[in-house]
């Protein structure tokens, strides 16, 4: 379900968050869905439960995970798939970033980019 | 040839303990040819002759197959017979230096320079070939070490067999003798495709190696084998019996050959007491590395672990000496006075303990007072012998020196104790003699 | 029964090794709490081996003091003994035996032993008992070292360069064992490795050693925020020196830097990129990258 590199920069419960953030908020992981237990999901990637934990701490203070009594993690309810636009454009904030600083590093004009994005926005379409 | 003089060099600088004998042994040497080749200065002639030449002769085979064994020898072109030439080197120089300061003697000897020489290299090659032989494991080191150690002993008697008191007459014949061994060894050397490296039977002599059959898993019997090797005490009994056989039956069965007496003469029993003493102090210096095991997987504390390794190494050494109170017996049973018999048996026994205690005292480095003891021991071990060979001490002082050995030996034990309380086994763990041959050879 | 199974597993203060006039380690005052999975990294001679050895009791301290479980490492009473198990770097295995054997020679001194759980895991190695050890590979032998140290189920189990012999496929094994077996929080691993992407995997505090002295003990998870490298690009030169605080490294080319950097969650990122008037491009560090930054 999750993709977890050891070996990068970013840690992995920061890894674990961003993601299940991301799959939330388009609706991959819809209300209510189970998510695997911290043993689990540390077995099957071999890493320190902790770690996993730390994370769904956190997601569950935040509102995104909710924790039944003697049941596992779930999505929590009352999050909405749609929930405004600024949140969801936050996630591809950084991506954005690397875009532009590549764009100008090559010496590209705005124009040129976002012609580019439409193009690749069209044909994914179709 | 840079090989082999970087061979012979290595033959004589390789283990830590030969810089401070080299040392030693070459001012003694000095001394005592600038002050005159007569009386005290060739004592220390002597000494520095023996300090130089101890360690190639009985740990040369021992440094030269570490240095065989290296699969790296064999990569290096004419390796072999660059490693061969410097050991006949080593040969060479020692037996000449040995031949120079016993004909430096002066008019006493009725022997030249040509058969001491030949006779110097007919025992080394011996000594070099048949430690090198026997460092592939545990069992053949220690008959070997046995062996050579005892040929001051049987040597005497062998001689006087025919043949071989006419081997030793014979500078042309030794000579032979010596250049045919070195081609039939320097035939195999050359030619062998695997020379079994010092690293195996290291290993099997750091953990004390042995043939295990099936082995009781219960808490003594894991007591002995990490102290003692897996062949635990039968170990000691086995090198015992070998010793007390070697230095019994074979002096008896020259007699018998050469038609000389057979009855024990006190000379014979002599050796006896000093196996005895020496085998002591054997285990002690293996086993104190090999506590480190005990105290974390037998929980004991390292007051406790000085007591297991006690109690052990005292039953090695019952074990390894058990038939010589049965010669001693023997020997009063066919004449001999019982008292000096039980004497000399007991001061044996006393400085053997001073050794074991000696040696579990040997867990920090070197310092004054441990050099202090060692040549204290030294000198009593020929004090004892050549005391009692010549009969200087009556009875009541010979009981008055039993009376001081037990003493000291009780005192060594007090401090081995109090040493053991502080024992750092990071520093104190088991030697590897391979690797440090190989660091220096390369 | 055990008043002694409080949190700290084990704790140093100010501990110093001295050896033949050489401070192997100095001034290491760390500690380890219980459910902690510890990796220790270092140079080579770095002092990683010394450490583990003093604080385990098998070597006396010159300076400070460590304890484990509340008692003083050298004098380790029998019973937090058999709370313990070490795999040493060396191993100590007697060579004429079969692996049986030792085993059960071991076995014989802990008293509690569970061959079950031994017997499993040597089938799952793949480690066979009935040879002679002597015969066995460098990497049958280790794990053969580590099995003689789990049979007895230790609270602590201290490893020294457990896995440098194993291949990848042993070594995942082998972390999902120590994973596994510390699953309930109630044991604590600590162990020194090269193989930084093992650490990064199954450690959830590092330590890391240089020269003796502890450069970091934490979080992992902390220490990738604090050490990352900073990709620098002005406009206009920039200045020889970028006074960036915490610099371990500094390359300054023209318009451009790369700068790597240690405690970054305690400094402004905004502030800096204003007072360089530069864009800054933060990458976050692999545990090996950190490792050679904080060691240059």
């Amino acid at each position: 379900m999750f993709i977890l590199k050891p070996e990068l920069g970013i840690p992995i419960y920061r890894q674990l968050i961003d993601q299940v953030r991301r799959m939330v908020a388009s609706g991959q992981l819809a209300p209510g869905t189970v998510l695997p237990s911290v043993r689990e999901l540390a077995d099957a990637h071999t890493v320190h439960p902790m770690t996993i934990s730390k994370a769904y701490s956190q997601l569950e203070a935040e509102g995104l995970l909710e924790r039944n009594r003697g049941k596992p993690m779930t999505v929590a309810s009352s999050q909405k798939p749609q929930a405004g636009i600024a949140p969801r454009l936050k996630q591809i904030e950084p991506q954005v970033e690397q875009l532009v600083l590549a764009s100008r590093q090559l010496d590209l004009r705005e124009k040129d980019v976002t012609g580019l994005i439409k193009r690749k926005w069209e044909q994914d379409h179709e | 040839m840079k090989g082999a003089l970087q061979t012979a060099w290595l033959m004589f600088t390789c283990l830590g303990v030969q810089r401070w004998l080299n040392a030693v042994g070459a001012a003694l040497l000095a001394t005592g040819l600038a002050l005159g080749h007569a009386g005290a200065p060739l004592v220390a002639m002597a000494i520095g002759t023996a300090c130089l030449l101890l360690t190639p002769a009985f740990a040369g085979g021992m440094i030269f197959r570490g240095i065989a064994g290296a699969r790296i020898c064999r990569l290096i072109p004419h390796g072999r017979l660059q490693l061969l030439l410097g050991l006949l080197l080593v040969l060479i120089l020692g037996a000449a230096l040995f031949a120079t300061v016993t004909a430096l003697a002066g008019s006493r000897l009725t022997i030249g320079f040509p058969l001491l020489f030949a006779r110097a290299a007919f025992v080394g090659t011996i000594a070099l070939l048949a430690t090198f032989a026997g460092a592939v494991s545990v069992l053949t080191m220690t008959c070997v070490f046995i062996g050579l150690g005892s040929l001051p002993v049987i040597l005497p008697s062998l001689s006087r067999v025919g043949g071989i008191a006419y081997l030793f007459g014979s500078t042309s014949a030794l000579l032979v003798v010596t250049a045919c061994i070195w081609t039939t060894f320097g035939l195999w050397f050359l030619r062998a495709t695997f020379i079994t490296p010092l690293a195996v039977a290291e290993a099997g002599m750091a953990q004390g190696g042995g043939i295990v059959g099936r082995l009781k898993s219960s808490r003594s019997t894991a007591l002995t084998t990490f102290l003692l090797g897996p062949s635990g005490i039968a170990w000691g009994a086995i090198a015992g019996l070998f010793g007390t056989a070697l230095l019994t039956l074979l002096p008896r069965l020259t007699a018998l050959w050469s038609g000389g007496a057979v009855r024990p003469a006190m000379a014979d029993l002599l050796p006896l007491a000093g196996m005895v003493c020496v085998f002591g102090g054997i285990t002690g210096f293996a086993v104190t590395r090999r506590a480190k095991q005990l105290w974390l997987r037998g929980g004991y504390s390292r007051a406790e672990s000085f007591a297991v390794c006690e109690t052990q190494m005292w039953r090695y050494y019952a074990a390894s000496c058990s038939l010589v109170p049965v010669c001693f017996a023997v020997a009063i049973f066919l004449g001999k006075p019982a008292m000096s018999m039980v004497l000399l048996l007991s001061c044996a026994v006393t400085i053997g303990a001073c050794l074991l205690y000696f040696s579990l005292m040997r867990v920090q480095p070197w310092s004054v007072a441990d050099v202090l003891v060692a040549v204290a021991l030294i000198a009593a071990f020929v004090f004892l012998l050549g005391a009692l060979n010549n009969a200087w001490l009556s009875p009541a002082a010979t009981t008055a020196l039993l009376a001081v050995q037990a003493l000291a030996a009780w005192l060594l034990r007090r401090t081995a104790k109090s040493r053991w309380q502080r024992i750092d086994w990071l520093i104190h763990k088991p030697r590897q003699y391979s690797a440090q041959v190989l660091q220096r050879a390369s | 029964m055990n008043d002694s199974r409080t949190d700290s597993v084990l704790s140093t203060q100010h501990l110093g090794k001295t050896i033949g006039g050489r401070a192997i380690l100095s001034d290491i005052s760390v500690s380890l709490d219980r459910g902690d999975v510890v990796g220790v990294i270092g140079k080579n001679g770095a002092g990683k081996t010394t450490l583990l050895e003093t604080v385990l009791g098998f070597s006396p301290a010159t300076a400070g003091s460590s304890q484990i479980y509340g008692h003083d490492s050298f004098m380790l009473p029998a019973a937090v003994k058999s709370r313990v198990g070490f795999v040493p770097q060396q191993d100590d295995l007697m060579g004429m035996l079969t692996g049986k054997q030792q085993l059960g020679l071991v076995a014989a001194l802990y008293g509690g032993w569970d061959s079950g759980l031994i017997d499993r895991l040597a089938g799952e190695w793949e480690v066979p008992l009935q040879q002679r050890i002597a015969t066995l590979s460098g990497g049958e032998r280790q794990k053969l070292s580590t099995l003689l140290a789990l049979g007895h189920r230790p609270d602590l189990l201290v490893l020294d360069e457990p896995v440098s012999s194993l291949d990848p496929i042993a070594r995942r094994r082998f972390l999902q064992q120590i994973l596994e077996y510390t699953a309930d929080q109630q044991r604590t691993v600590l162990f020194s490795s090269h193989i930084v992407s093992d650490l990064e995997r199954v450690a959830n505090r590092i330590w890391i050693i240089r020269d003796g002295q502890m450069i970091w003990q934490g979080d992992l998870d902390a220490l990738k925020e604090s050490v990352v490298r900073l990709h620098v690009r002005a406009s206009q030169p920039l200045p020889a020196s970028l006074d960036i605080p915490h610099t371990l490294f500094e390359q300054v080319t023209g318009t451009s830097a790369v700068v790597a950097v240690s405690h970054w969650e305690q400094s402004d990122p905004a502030a800096v990129s204003r007072r360089l008037n530069a864009d800054i491009e933060v990458e976050a560090l692999g545990l090996e990258d950190i490792f050679l930054e904080l060691n240059r």
